[in-house]
C-alpha cells in the first residue's frame, strides 16, 4: 500500500506545505512591508518637503507682496503732490490717508487659510519717518524703530514676527520703503493637522531651534526642542539615535523625527511621529520575524499533533474493539436469551399444537392407527375404534395383521414394511371388523419418529360398491350382464395388443339373430329380452374363460377370441368351429314363455381374423360386419368369413355414396321423361326417370344409386326433389292448352313413402306449384304397398283427397295379394316388362298378362303396359284389352326438350296426335 | 344747475387747488403721518454722488429708517436747495438774511455735505456737525506758486495763504461753501472768478485745469477725492478758512425733526455705524480732520 503513509502524514504533509506557503507569503510580506515603509517615509518626506515648499511660497509672496505695495497707486500719487511741494499738513496728508485706506484694504484682502496675512502695513520714508501705518498710533516693532529694516524678509523670533519691506523709488530715486508685519505663527497653518490625537506633531522650528505652533495649540515641552535643529535635514531619523532627544518627553511619545528646511533654513518643519502611525498597520518586523518561526512551529505542532492523533487513534480502536466485543457479547448475550424465550415459546406452542393435534386426531373423522416398526398398535383414535368395531383398549392390544382378512395378512405386513421404507404410502386395504364383516379402507400412511408408523384411514366401502356398480353399468349390458360396447373395445384393444407381441391371430365374431325383430313385434319387449339372455348365457357358456362375449345393442353380439396360433389359416378354422359352436349352441330351441311353444332362433355369423394391431378396431368391427351383412344376405343363419372383395365392395359404395351426395348439391340429377301412349299411339303422359349425369363422366345407371340412395337415406331428398321438378314440369304443361291433358308419373320409394310427412309434403308441393294434381300419379312399387299396408292405405287415401292418383308399378313381379290390391285405392297397374319382353314367344307371360289385364279390367284399373319395343308386343297387348303403352316403342327416356309433344290440344277422349317415333 | 352738479364739481376742482398750493415744512409728527421722510440732496463730492448713495444719502436712509418712514431722495443745487426746503427765497445783503416769494417746499431735510454757515443758521436749524470740512487754496501744478509750508498757526497759515493769492484770479462758487464772501475775499481786489457753469463743486478743478482761473477754492472733501483724481495736475497752496463743520438742515419750525436726528446721529456714531459710512466714502479724512474725528471718540 505506497498511499498509505501518505494518508498517515497526510497533516505533516499538509503542515509542510502550509509552511512553504507561508514562507513565501511571510517573504512577500515583508518586501510589501519595505517597500511600504519606504513609500510611508517617501510620502511622509514628500508632505513635509510640500510644507516646507507652501511655506517658502508664503515668505515669497509676503517679499513679492511688499515689493506690489511699492507700486500702487497712492504711494505715487504722494509722492507726486510731494514732488509739487504741497505741505504735508495741508494736501500730503489727503494722501497719506488715501494710502493708509489702501493699505487697510490690502489688510483686509489678504487672509490665509481664514486668518489675515498682514498685522500691519507701513510707510516709512528714505529718512526713516512713518508716513503711513495701518495701525497709527500703536507701537512699533523694535526693528521698526529705526526706519525700515534693510532686510528683505526678517524672522523676528522674539515677537513673532514676519517683517518684509521693500524700497520705494520714484523717477529713479529712493523714496522710502514699504514694510508689512505679518505674524510668525502663520506659517504653523501650513503644517500639517497636528492634533495630538492622531499620534504625530508637526512643528515649525526657528533657525534657533524655538518652535512655533498654530494659534491656539499648546507648544510641546521646550526642553530638547533646541536640539530639533541638530536633525539632519530631510532625512528620517529615530528619536533614539539623537542623545540629545532620547531622554526627553518626545522620545516617550514619538520614536522618528524628520526636519525640512524652509527659507533657506531659516525656518525648519520638524515631524515627529510614532512609528505606528507613519507605518500603519504595516507589520512590524518583529512580527515578520516572528511570523517567519510560524512555519517551523507549526510543523512541530502538527509533528506533536499527529502523534497524538496516531495514539489517539490507537486508543480509539482499542475503544471500538472493545466496544464490539462488548457489543458482539451483548448481541450473543441477547441472542441467548432470544433463543431461550423462542425455545420456550415453542414449547409451549409445541404442547399447545400437541394439544391441538390430540384434539384433531381425537376428533378426526379417519381412523388414526399408530403401530410400531413390529406391527403392534400403540395408538388409536376413536374413529379408528368406531371403524373396526373395537375398543381402544382391545385395539392397542392388537396388531395390524389381526385387522387384515385371513388373505390379506401378508399384504398388511407387506403395507407396513412399504411405509417404513418409503416414509409415505397411500393404498386401499381390506380391513375386518370385529364382527367379521370387511370393510375397504383408504389408508394414507406415515412414518413418525421412533420407527412409528402412523395411518389415516377412511372407510371407502361403500363408495367403492358404487364405483364398482358404475364400473358395471360402464361396462357392461345390464339385461345380459355381458360386456358392452365400450369393455368389448377396450378387451379387443388389449388382445390385440398381446397378440401383437406374440403374432397371434385373434378373431372377432358378430352375430345376429335372424328375425329377432319379429319376434319382439309379435311377442313383446320382454319375451325378446329373455331371448337375448339366454343367448348370452349360451354363448358365454360355450366360449373359453378367457375370450369375451358382449352385446353390442339390439340382438348383435359380438365374440373375441384371441390365440388362435400364428398361422393365418389355423386361425380361420379355429374362428369357424367357434362358429359352429355358435351356431349349434343358438339353434336349439328357447323356452321362453312357460306354457308356450319353443322358440327356434337362429344366427347370421360374420368373422373377421385380425393379427395383432395391423388393423384398428374399428376396422375389425367393420370388417365383422361387413361379413355378417354378407351373411344376412347370403340367406341368414349362415356364417361368413370377411374377404378383401367385400372391402372393394364396400369401399366402392362408401364412394358412390359420396359421388351421390355431391350430385345432389351439384345439380347432377336430371329428370328425363318416357312418354305414355294410347292405343292410338297418341301421348297421353310421361313417367319421370331420374338420371344421374355427372358432367366429367358416364351417366350412372339408375340401378346403381337408387339402390344405395334407398340403402342411405338419400332417397327422401331426391324423392322431394323429384317430386318438386315433376310439379313444376307440370304446371307448364298445363299453361300450355296442347299439352293441358297429360299425365305425369313420378315414382316414390318406399322409404319415401312411409316418411311421417309424407302427405303433407306432398300437400305443399302441390300448392306451391299450383298444378292440377289429378294429372299427377304417383307410382308405387309393390314392396310399398305390401309393407305396413294400412298405413299404406290411409296415406294413399288422403293423397287421393288430394286429387292424384296412383300406380302400382312392375305388377306381378313381387308377391302381391289379390286381397291387398283390392284394398289399395289405386288408378292403374303396370305390367312389368319382364313380362312383356317374351309376351310373345313366352305362353306364361302371355298367360299372366291376359290376366293382369282381365283382373285390372275386372277391377276398373288403367294397365299401362312397360317396355314395349316391338310392334308385335303393343299388336298383342291392344288385342288383349291394354290400351296404353310405354316403351322404347314409342320413346326412350329424353329430357323434356327433347320430348315430343302434341302440337295441337289434346281431347280428353285421347286427341289425334301420335308420337312420331312410334310410326 | 343743480345743486348735486355744483357738490360735484366742487369735489373735483378743491383737490387740484390744494396740490397748487405750496407745501409747509413738515416738523416730526407730519412727516411720520405721512410716513416718508423727503431728502433735499445736492450731488458733490460722496456726500450725494448721484448714484443715490452717498454719505449723506445713506444718513438721512438710516435717518428715515430710524423714524420708521419711507425714505425719498430730491436732488437740488446749492442755489435752490434752502427755498426748497423753506419754501422761500434767500436774499443775502452783508450779513443779513431775507426769505423771499413762495415756493413749494419739496424737501424735509438738507443733508448734503452742506457747510455751516452763518447766515445759513439764520434761516436754518442746523443738526450736530456731520462731517469737517476746510476750504483750501489749490492752483495747477504747474503754477509759480509755492505751498506754503504750514505750522500749527492756522490763522497765519490763512494769512499767508491768502497772501499768496495776490494777483492769481480765484476761481469760486457763491452761494456755496466756495463762496469768497464767507471768507473774506471780497472786496479785497482780488480777481474773483465765480464759476457759474454749474452749481456742482466737483467740478471747480476741472474748471481750474481747463485754465478758467490761475488758483482756486476747493473744499477738503473734494480735496480728498480730487488728489486721487488728478495726482500730480495741480496742487494745495494753503487753507483760506478755519475747519468748518457739515452738518443737516432743518426748517426753523422743524425742531423736533432736528432733534430726532441728533438723537439717530449720536446713536450710529455710538455704534460705529457712522464710523464705517465715513470710511466708505472718505477714506483717510480722519488722518486730515483728527481733531474732529477724536472728538467724536
Amino acid at each position: 500500500m505506497p498511499f498509505l503513509p501518505l494518508r498517515r502524514h497526510w497533516m505533516v504533509l499538509a503542515a509542510a506545505v502550509l509552511s512553504c506557503y507561508l514562507v513565501v507569503l511571510l517573504s512577500n510580506a515583508y518586501r510589501s512591508q519595505s517597500q511600504l515603509r519606504d513609500a510611508a517615509e517617501a510620502r511622509l518626506l514628500a508632505e513635509s518637503h510640500q510644507t516646507a515648499v507652501l511655506m517658502g511660497d508664503f515668505l515669497e509672496d509676503l517679499r513679492r507682496f511688499a515689493a506690489d505695495l511699492t507700486e500702487i497707486h497712492e504711494i505715487e500719487t504722494f509722492l507726486t503732490n510731494r514732488a509739487l511741494g504741497m505741505s504735508m499738513r495741508y494736501g500730503l496728508n489727503a494722501n497719506l490717508a488715501a494710502l493708509e485706506a489702501s493699505f487697510q484694504a490690502k489688510l483686509a484682502q489678504k487672509r490665509l487659510l481664514g486668518a489675515p496675512v498682514y498685522a500691519r502695513i507701513l510707510y516709512f520714508d528714505q529718512d526713516g519717518t512713518l508716513l503711513a501705518d495701518t495701525r497709527p498710533g500703536a507701537p512699533l516693532d523694535p526693528h521698526l524703530a529705526a526706519g525700515a529694516p534693510s532686510e528683505r524678509l526678517l524672522i523676528d523670533e522674539e515677537h513673532g514676527r514676519i517683517l518684509a519691506s521693500a524700497p520705494v523709488m520714484y523717477r529713479g530715486n529712493p523714496s522710502g520703503k514699504v514694510v508689512t508685519l505679518s505674524r510668525l505663527d502663520l506659517l504653523s497653518r501650513y503644517l500639517t493637522s497636528s492634533a495630538q490625537e492622531l499620534g504625530f506633531r508637526q512643528l515649525l522650528v526657528t533657525a534657533s531651534g524655538r518652535p512655533l505652533n498654530q494659534p491656539g495649540k499648546a507648544l510641546p515641552d521646550a526642553s530638547g526642542l533646541l536640539s530639533l535643529t541638530e536633525i539632519p535635514p530631510e532625512t528620517l531619523v529615530s528619536l533614539d539615535g539623537l542623545p540629545a532627544l532620547s531622554d526627553t518627553v518626545l522620545s516617550e511619545a514619538f520614536d522618528l523625527a524628520l526636519r525640512v528646511p524652509v527659507a533657506q533654513g531659516v525656518l525648519s518643519v520638524v515631524t515627529l511621529l510614532p512609528g505606528s502611525v507613519l507605518y500603519g498597520h504595516i507589520t512590524s518586523r518583529a512580527f515578520l520575524y516572528f511570523a517567519s518561526m510560524v512555519p517551523v512551529i507549526l510543523v512541530a505542532v502538527v509533528l506533536v499533533i499527529a502523534r497524538m492523533r496516531r495514539r489517539a487513534r490507537r486508543l480509539e480502536a482499542d475503544v471500538i474493539e472493545s466496544n464490539r466485543n462488548r457489543a458482539e457479547l451483548q448481541g450473543r448475550n441477547d441472542a441467548l436469551t432470544a433463543e431461550i424465550a423462542r425455545r420456550k415459546a415453542l414449547e409451549t406452542r409445541l404442547r399447545e399444537s400437541e394439544e391441538r393435534y390430540r384434539t384433531y386426531i381425537e376428533h378426526a373423522p379417519e381412523g388414526v392407527f399408530v403401530a410400531d416398526s413390529a406391527g403392534r398398535l400403540v395408538d388409536v383414535n376413536p374413529s379408528a375404534c368406531d371403524m373396526v368395531g373395537y375398543a381402544s383398549a382391545e385395539l392397542l392390544g392388537m396388531s395390524v395383521t389381526d385387522l387384515a382378512p385371513p388373505d390379506a395378512r401378508h399384504e398388511h405386513l407387506r403395507t407396513l414394511e412399504q411405509v417404513l421404507d418409503k416414509g409415505r404410502y397411500e393404498l386401499e386395504i381390506d380391513l375386518r371388523r370385529k364382527d367379521g364383516s370387511q370393510i375397504v379402507g383408504s389408508l394414507r400412511a406415515i412414518t413418525l419418529p421412533g420407527q412409528l408408523v402412523m395411518g389415516f384411514c377412511v372407510d371407502i366401502t361403500e363408495r367403492k360398491r358404487a364405483e364398482e356398480q358404475i364400473h358395471s353399468l360402464a361396462y357392461f349390458d345390464p339385461l345380459t350382464g355381458l360386456p358392452n360396447r365400450r369393455l368389448l373395445l377396450d378387451r379387443l384393444s388389449q388382445l390385440m395388443a398381446a397378440g401383437s407381441r406374440r403374432q397371434e391371430y385373434g378373431a372377432l365374431l358378430m352375430l345376429d339373430l335372424d328375425h329377432f325383430k319379429d319376434l319382439n313385434d309379435t311377442q313383446g319387449h320382454d319375451v325378446g329380452d329373455r331371448l337375448l339372455a339366454e343367448v348370452a348365457r349360451r354363448l358365454t357358456a360355450r366360449v373359453r374363460a378367457d375370450d369375451t362375449v358382449a352385446r353390442i345393442g339390439g340382438d348383435e353380439y359380438v365374440i373375441v377370441a384371441g390365440e388362435l396360433g400364428t398361422v393365418q389359416a389355423e386361425a380361420a378354422l379355429q374362428a369357424e368351429q367357434i362358429a359352429e359352436k355358435i351356431h349349434r349352441v343358438l339353434d336349439r330351441p328357447y323356452a321362453l314363455v312357460e306354457g308356450r311353444s319353443l322358440h327356434h332362433s337362429a344366427a347370421s355369423v360374420g368373422v373377421a381374423l385380425f393379427c395383432g394391431q395391423e388393423l384398428s378396431v374399428d376396422q375389425i368391427l367393420k370388417q365383422a360386419d361387413v361379413a355378417l351383412y354378407q351373411a344376412k344376405n347370403a340367406g341368414r343363419n349362415t356364417v361368413r368369413f370377411f374377404n378383401p372383395d367385400m372391402q372393394a365392395a364396400i369401399e366402392a359404395r362408401a364412394t358412390l355414396e359420396a359421388a351421390l351426395r355431391c350430385a345432389i348439391e351439384c345439380d347432377e340429377l336430371q329428370l328425363y321423361y318416357q312418354p305414355q301412349v294410347d292405343r292410338y299411339g297418341r301421348l297421353v303422359g310421361a313417367e319421370a326417370l331420374l338420371r344421374w349425369l355427372p358432367p366429367d363422366g358416364e351417366p350412372v345407371s339408375p340401378v346403381r344409386f337408387i339402390p344405395l340412395a334407398e340403402e342411405t337415406g338419400l332417397i327422401i331428398p331426391i324423392g322431394y326433389w323429384v317430386l318438386e321438378q315433376a310439379c313444376a314440369q307440370l304446371r307448364l304443361w298445363q299453361e300450355d292448352p296442347r299439352m293441358r291433358g297429360l299425365t305425369l308419373s313420378v315414382n316414390v320409394s318406399a322409404r319415401q313413402f312411409h316418411q311421417p310427412d309424407l302427405v303433407s309434403q306432398v300437400r305443399e308441393t302441390v300448392a306451391i306449384s299450383g298444378i292440377d294434381a289429378t294429372r299427377l300419379k304417383l307410382e308405387l312399387t309393390e314392396s310399398v304397398v305390401l309393407d305396413r299396408v294400412e298405413q299404406v292405405i290411409a296415406r294413399m287415401r288422403n293423397l287421393k283427397m288430394l286429387g292424384l292418383g296412383f300406380s302400382l308399378d312392375d305388377f306381378g313381379t313381387g308377391y302381391s295379394s289379390l286381397s291387398y290390391l283390392k284394398r289399395l285405392p289405386l288408378d292403374q297397374v303396370k305390367i312389368d316388362q319382364a313380362f312383356v319382353r317374351d309376351i310373345v314367344r313366352d305362353h306364361n307371360d302371355a298367360a299372366i298378362v291376359r290376366a293382369v289385364l282381365a283382373m285390372s279390367q275386372s277391377l276398373g284399373l288403367n294397365v299401362v303396359a312397360e317396355g314395349v319395343e316391338t310392334v308385335e308386343q303393343r299388336d298383342f297387348l291392344l288385342q288383349h284389352g291394354c290400351e296404353l303403352f310405354q316403351g322404347y316403342l314409342f320413346g326412350k327416356p329424353v329430357p323434356i326438350d327433347a320430348l315430343s309433344l302434341p302440337q295441337v290440344p289434346l281431347t280428353t277422349d285421347g286427341g289425334s296426335w301420335a308420337i312420331a317415333s312410334c310410326q | 344747475m343743480t345743486s348735486n352738479r355744483l357738490r360735484s364739481l366742487l369735489l373735483l376742482f378743491v383737490p387740484l387747488a390744494l396740490m397748487s398750493l405750496p407745501l409747509a415744512a413738515a416738523d416730526l409728527p407730519e412727516i411720520k403721518a405721512r410716513g416718508e421722510l423727503r431728502h433735499l440732496g445736492i450731488r458733490y463730492a460722496n456726500f450725494v454722488t448721484g448714484a443715490g448713495d452717498g454719505f449723506d444719502a445713506e444718513l438721512a436712509q438710516g435717518f428715515a429708517r430710524h423714524l420708521g418712514v419711507d425714505y425719498k431722495l430730491i436732488y437740488s443745487d446749492f442755489y435752490s436747495v434752502i427755498r426748497d426746503l423753506l419754501g422761500k427765497d434767500v436774499l443775502r445783503s452783508g450779513d443779513s438774511v431775507r426769505l423771499e416769494g413762495d415756493y413749494p417746499v419739496k424737501g424735509d431735510m438738507i443733508a448734503t455735505g452742506f457747510t455751516v454757515l452763518p447766515w445759513r443758521e439764520q434761516i436754518l436749524l442746523y443738526s450736530e456737525p456731520t462731517f469737517p470740512s476746510q476750504v483750501m487754496l489749490i492752483a495747477r501744478a504747474d503754477s509759480p506758486i509755492q505751498p506754503i509750508a504750514g505750522s500749527d498757526d492756522l490763522s497765519a497759515d490763512i494769512r499767508e495763504t491768502k497772501a499768496l493769492i495776490g494777483k492769481q484770479s480765484l476761481l469760486v462758487m457763491e452761494r456755496t461753501c466756495l463762496d469768497p464772501a464767507n471768507y473774506g475775499l471780497k472786496g479785497r481786489d482780488l480777481e474773483l472768478r465765480a464759476y457759474t457753469k454749474s452749481t456742482n463743486i466737483n467740478e471747480m478743478v476741472p474748471a481750474l485745469l481747463q485754465l478758467d482761473a490761475d488758483l482756486s477754492l476747493l473744499d477738503v472733501p473734494d480735496l480728498i477725492l480730487d488728489m486721487q483724481k488728478w495726482a500730480g495736475a495741480f496742487k494745495v497752496i494753503g487753507p483760506i478758512s478755519e475747519e468748518q463743520v457739515l452738518a443737516a438742515a432743518f426748517p426753523k419750525d422743524a425742531p423736533q425733526l432736528r432733534d430726532a436726528f441728533n438723537a439717530y446721529l449720536r446713536k450710529i456714531k455710538e455704534d460705529g455705524a457712522y464710523d464705517r459710512l465715513v470710511s466708505k466714502y472718505y477714506p483717510g479724512v480722519q488722518r486730515y480732520f483728527p481733531a474732529f474725528f477724536a472728538k467724536q471718540d
